[in-house]
């Protein structure tokens, strides 16, 4: 029968070999501590990540393009007006957009594979007063891997995004996710 | 590698991650049930923790949410209500789920031991659900690597860490269904769990590149996992002097 001894020895040595593979594997990022992350030069629509550059067409003629606006916080939301969650939680993100404009949000309602026609009734429906990128082939929509409506990307103003949603947001949802791009003060 | 965090059904898109856990949490419900009888703990007894658990894990987590960002809800309360799963605090979620769902146990008087044997197996059955969770949205994602049985996830080549992470839970699940027949003591079930996964996690952790960092570059969950692998091996051994010195 094994005796105390032994198994004070099988934790010693394991409490040793887990700390020598901890100290091995550690995260090798100056200033580490906090929570997350992988490397911010890394491109892809996952938070953490550099959000994938686009440039698109707007509903009223001009072009926007995402890294012109890097040192601005961005609401990116793919949308379409068929959509009914799109709908519920439209008002909210225009609410958040008046609230926040000033301090240098910038929301972009991207639409995904509709008409003019349909989008324009749809904007005029809501009043909103943001950027309308049209994303008419799709092609936004697959790079951001936005198979469900709506798709929300919070992006703070370095380019990383910072938080994503799928499905309707509530104000208050908007608002704390906004505080997390948004720079304070 | 595709994910799929979202099926499109019609108009409806459904969140595969939350489906599947759901799935995995009513499959780990019903499996710790069946034991429970075997084990001689109330069968209903651990049913009604779970739901109980989980209906108060999900108002703590919303309310946790609400907490911890006060200034975003104080002129809106009406996103407290929102049916959806946006606006949850896990972490807070997890503590009061299973706070409700022991103090609703502490009513049947159910030996501590026997009940933590029952929910062994269970556990790592949920364990399972959560890595395919994680493969389905693209979370808990590997770092990069040119192995040969690397994944092309979020533009790069990297480990499929949920697919290890799932081969642990699975492994651990069958040698816990292995010792229920021959489980040495009350309580082993558990603390077998706690050695196999936390070593098992201790060293997959390594490959993660999204970690809980804590100072100085050290891996939450390893730092955990380590705890855990200690634990399980001390009570192990006073165990098994207690028995020897007889």
């Amino acid at each position: 029968m094994m005796d105390k001894r032994y198994w004070y020895g099988i934790v010693a040595l394991a409490a040793i070999l887990g700390t020598a593979w901890m100290f091995a594997s550690r995260v090798p990022v100056p200033g580490a501590a906090g929570n997350t992350t992988s490397s911010l030069s890394e491109t892809a629509p996952r938070a953490g990540f550099l959000a994938p550059d686009f440039e698109l067409p707007t509903l009223d003629g001009g072009t926007v393009q995402l890294s012109a606006l890097r040192g601005q916080p961005v609401l990116i939301n793919f949308w379409a007006s068929w959509c009914g969650p799109c709908r519920s939680e439209m008002p909210h993100i225009q609410a958040a957009y008046e609230n926040h404009s000033h301090r240098g949000l910038v929301v972009l309602g991207i639409d995904q594979m509709e008409s003019s026609d349909s989008v324009s009734r749809f904007v005029k429906e809501f009043g909103l007063t943001f950027p309308i990128p049209m994303d008419s082939d799709g092609t936004v929509s697959a790079v951001y891997q936005a198979r469900g409506l709506p798709t929300s990307f919070f992006v703070d103003p370095d380019g990383i995004i910072r938080a994503t949603f799928t499905g309707p947001m509530s104000s208050g949802f908007i608002e704390s996710k906004l505080e997390e791009i948004i720079p304070q003060g | 590698m595709t994910m799929f965090p979202v099926i499109n059904v019609g108009p409806a898109a459904i969140q595969a991650p939350g489906l599947i856990l759901m799935v995995g949490f009513w499959l780990s419900l019903s499996l710790a049930s069946r034991r429970a009888k075997a084990e001689g703990v109330p069968e209903n007894a651990v049913y009604n923790a779970g739901f109980v658990g989980m209906l108060f894990g999900l108002i703590g987590a919303r309310l946790g949410y609400v907490a911890q960002h006060w200034s975003a809800y104080q002129n809106d309360l009406s996103g407290v209500l929102a049916l959806s799963t946006e606006a949850l605090s896990t972490e807070i979620g997890l503590m009061v789920g299973l706070g409700a769902g022991t103090l609703y146990l502490y009513r049947y008087r159910v030996s501590v031991p026997a009940l933590l044997d029952v929910l062994a197996p269970a556990i790592a059955l949920f364990l399972a659900f959560v890595s395919l969770a994680n493969l389905s949205s693209g979370s808990g994602f590997g770092s990069i690597t040119d192995l040969p049985w690397a994944i092309e996830l979020w533009g790069a080549r990297r480990h499929p860490t949920q697919i290890y992470e799932l081969l642990a839970a699975v492994g651990t699940l069958a040698m816990l269904w292995w010792f229920i027949r021959h489980k040495p003591f009350a309580g082993f079930l558990f603390l077998l769990l706690l050695l196999i996964y936390g070593s098992a996690r201790l060293f997959l952790d390594a490959f993660r590149a999204d970690p809980w960092t804590l100072t100085g570059g050290f891996r939450g969950v390893q730092v955990v996992s380590l705890a855990m692998v200690l634990l399980s091996l001390w009570l192990m051994g006073r165990h098994v002097a207690k028995h020897s010195s007889v």
